[in-house]
This record gives C-alpha cells, sequence and structure tokens, in this order.
C-alpha cells in the first residue's frame, strides 16, 4: 500500500505544470518582464530596429532625433493603455509599421525630418499602447517602466549599429536588404501569415 | 503539552525581530551604508537623481562643480525638514524628472542660478521622499547623513560619467548620445506617472 501510495506521489509530481506564481514579481522580476516584453513581440522588434536603420539612413540630425522621439512617444502610448484610454487599430497600427518603415529604408527614402519623426511617432504610440495594455499583473510596475525603455532604446541601437554598415563599401546594399526583410515581415503580420 | 507550552514560553520570550528594520545596522558604518543604499534602492527616487545627473553634464561639461553645493544643500533642506512638512509622492518625483528631462533633451543653456535651483529642488523632493513617515529623531544620524551621501552622489556619479565621456572622447555624438539617453529618463517618467494615476 505504502510502495502505491509513494508511486502515485511521483506520478501526480512528475505530471504537474510548472508554477509561476513568483514571475514578474519584485523589482528584478518586473525589470526583466519590461525588458523582455519588446523583445518576444517580433512585430516590435522588427519595427523598433527599422526606427534605428532608418535614422541611419537619413543620416544627422535624424539619426538621433528618431530615436528620441520613438520612446517618448511611445511612453504617451503606453501611459494610453495603462490609464485604459481605448485606441482603435492598434494591432493594424503595429504590422503597418513594419511594412512602412522597413519600405522606407529598403526604397531608401529622403523625407525631411519632420515627416520622419510624425510619421515615426504616429507608430510609437500603437506600439506604446499595446504594451500598456499587456502590462503583467504581478510586475512591478515602476520596475517594467525601466526595463521597458531600455529594451526599447536597445532595439533601436542595434538599428543604428546595422545601419552604420552605409559606410562601408556595398554596406548600403545591406541595410537596403534588412529594410526589405522587415517590409515583408511587415506585410506577413499585416495579411496575419506570420 | 509541556513541548507545546515550552515552545510557547519560548516564542514569548524572544525578542523583537529587526531584520528589515531600520535600526538593523549594528553600528554607526552599517547605518551610514544603509542610508547611502536607500536612494538607490528607491527606483523613482535613483530615476530623477541619474536625470539630473546626466542634465548636469549636459548643461556644462563640468556643471557638476557648480550645481553641487545645491545638490548637498537641497538634500540638506529635505532631510531636515522631513518630519515637518507634507510627504512628498511619486507622482512629484516623476513630474520633476519629465522637466529635468526636456531640459537635457533640448540642451536648454540655462543660468548657473536657475540650474543650480532645478538641482536643489530635485534633491529636496527625494531626500523628503526617503523620510517617509518618520518623526524628527526616529532616524539615528549615520543613517541621515548615509542618505545625504548617496542621494548627492546619486547624481553626481552620473555627472561625472557625463563629464568624463565628454572629455576624453569629444565627439559632438557623445552630446548627442547623452540627450538621447535623457529622453529614456523622460520616457520612464511617463509611464511611472501612468502607473501612478492609473485607476485601481
Amino acid at each position: 500500500m505504502r510502495q502505491v501510495l509513494t508511486l502515485v506521489l511521483v506520478l501526480v509530481t512528475v505530471a504537474t505544470a510548472p508554477a509561476f506564481a513568483h514571475e514578474g514579481e519584485g523589482l528584478a522580476g518586473g525589470f526583466m518582464s519590461g525588458l523582455t516584453h519588446p523583445i518576444y513581440g517580433l512585430d516590435h522588434v522588427v519595427a523598433m530596429v527599422a526606427v534605428g536603420l532608418w535614422g541611419a539612413v537619413l543620416g544627422a540630425p535624424a539619426l538621433w532625433i528618431l530615436p528620441l522621439v520613438f520612446p517618448l512617444v511611445m511612453a504617451l502610448g503606453g501611459a494610453m493603455g495603462v490609464l485604459g484610454i481605448p485606441m482603435p487599430a492598434v494591432e493594424l497600427g503595429i504590422a503597418a509599421s513594419g511594412l512602412v518603415l522597413g519600405l522606407m529604408v529598403a526604397l531608401w527614402v529622403q523625407a525631411p525630418i519632420w515627416v520622419a519623426a510624425v510619421l515615426v511617432g504616429i507608430f510609437a504610440v500603437f506600439h506604446g499602447h499595446a504594451h500598456g495594455t499587456e502590462l503583467p499583473e504581478a510586475a512591478n510596475a515602476i520596475a517594467y517602466a525601466v526595463g521597458f525603455v531600455i529594451a526599447t532604446g536597445a532595439l533601436h541601437i542595434a538599428g543604428i549599429a546595422f545601419g552604420a554598415l552605409n559606410g562601408v563599401k556595398g554596406g548600403s546594399w545591406a541595410v537596403r536588404g534588412a529594410g526589405a526583410v522587415i517590409a515583408l515581415a511587415g506585410a506577413a503580420f499585416l495579411t496575419g501569415m506570420a | 503539552m509541556i513541548r507545546s507550552v515550552s515552545i510557547l514560553l519560548a516564542l514569548l520570550g524572544s525578542g523583537p525581530a529587526h531584520a528589515h528594520a531600520f535600526e538593523s545596522g549594528q553600528d554607526a558604518y552599517e547605518l551610514l551604508l544603509q542610508g547611502i543604499s536607500q536612494p538607490w534602492l528607491m527606483l523613482p527616487v535613483a530615476v530623477l537623481l541619474l536625470g539630473l545627473g546626466m542634465l548636469t553634464g549636459i548643461w556644462r561639461t563640468e556643471g557638476v562643480i557648480v550645481v553641487w553645493p545645491a545638490m548637498i544643500a537641497g538634500a540638506l533642506l529635505g532631510l531636515g525638514l522631513g518630519p515637518f512638512v507634507p510627504q512628498v509622492e511619486v507622482i512629484w518625483l516623476m513630474g520633476l524628472a519629465l522637466v529635468i528631462s526636456i531640459v537635457g533633451i533640448i540642451a536648454l543653456p540655462l543660468p548657473s542660478l536657475a540650474m543650480a535651483g532645478l538641482a536643489a529642488l530635485a534633491t529636496l523632493l527625494p531626500s523628503r521622499f526617503l523620510m517617509e513617515t518618520h518623526v524628527f529623531g526616529e532616524l539615528p544620524l549615520p543613517f541621515l547623513i548615509g542618505m545625504g551621501i548617496g542621494i548627492t552622489t546619486c547624481a553626481a556619479l552620473a555627472a561625472g560619467v557625463v563629464q568624463a565621456t565628454r572629455e576624453q572622447i569629444g565627439h559632438v555624438a557623445v552630446l548627442i548620445g547623452w540627450r538621447a539617453l535623457i529622453s529614456w529618463i523622460g520616457a520612464i517618467s511617463i509611464l511611472m506617472l501612468a502607473f501612478e494615476l492609473r485607476p485601481v
């Protein structure tokens, strides 16, 4: 009888699903949630890298204005999401951002700085709103905000770093290629293929 | 029965646990270290002070030399007034951090007096915030001194890093990079404000 009981206990233990009771809790948990949230969503990643790439394509001052505009306006969108202010077509806007920004890079569009800033700012609101509404309940909100902004900025820097290939012979084609891949990914998100 | 009674007696006879109380430091040095760590452990305070430091370095390469006395004065005032004035809320800290971020992004050439005033306010509010509800004389002096050191060095450290990178590298991109980085302080502040103001 005792052996049977032991066997049952072992089987029950093996069959249990992992417990996530403390995931996202506390300072470290909140920070990690914020840090990983933008990175786990491919639709967010491609758009944020595209912002950095387009900044590199446009050169100074867009190189630093675009990555400066995006986190600030995204935070405003995030605040709207946190405060429960509704916004239409958020997912559509996010998917469109990958397509549009990718095309801007692939086609080497030299838009005036204000046009680029407004366009990037509009897309940033959609991304921020999605992050704000998806805030994990258990996460430490303040630590989440810190991680979330750092991850976004890091993705822009990754885009700018890749865009630096522009200064190398043939590098502009690599940058255009990256833009084309991002545009294709955006199209896939937009059509529901990904 | 005897075992239960003896356990109960042992429990009743035990002293209070001070594991997480302010008094946990056994000597003045430990209290000082605890005080120094306070601004770093409170994220809203750390964000505001790091933002102030960045702004100081963006404002002038050697800006920290000009505004450090104001930072110390603000911290001392906040720690001294703590028990006598209303408590400071997180939204005040984040609102000021947002203002500091905007001033830094546009690299506003503030007069020295205005910059010193901003620095004093940005150390006064966090020091009052850290005092929480403690009454006068409740916190030990080494702990208070530690908090003052922690508050001013948090900002001065960030200012020093900005100054060092500007002086050592010297390229115009360094200043642009810091202006972009201080915009992150603004973004964090906006989100923190939203978290504080969201309906529960």
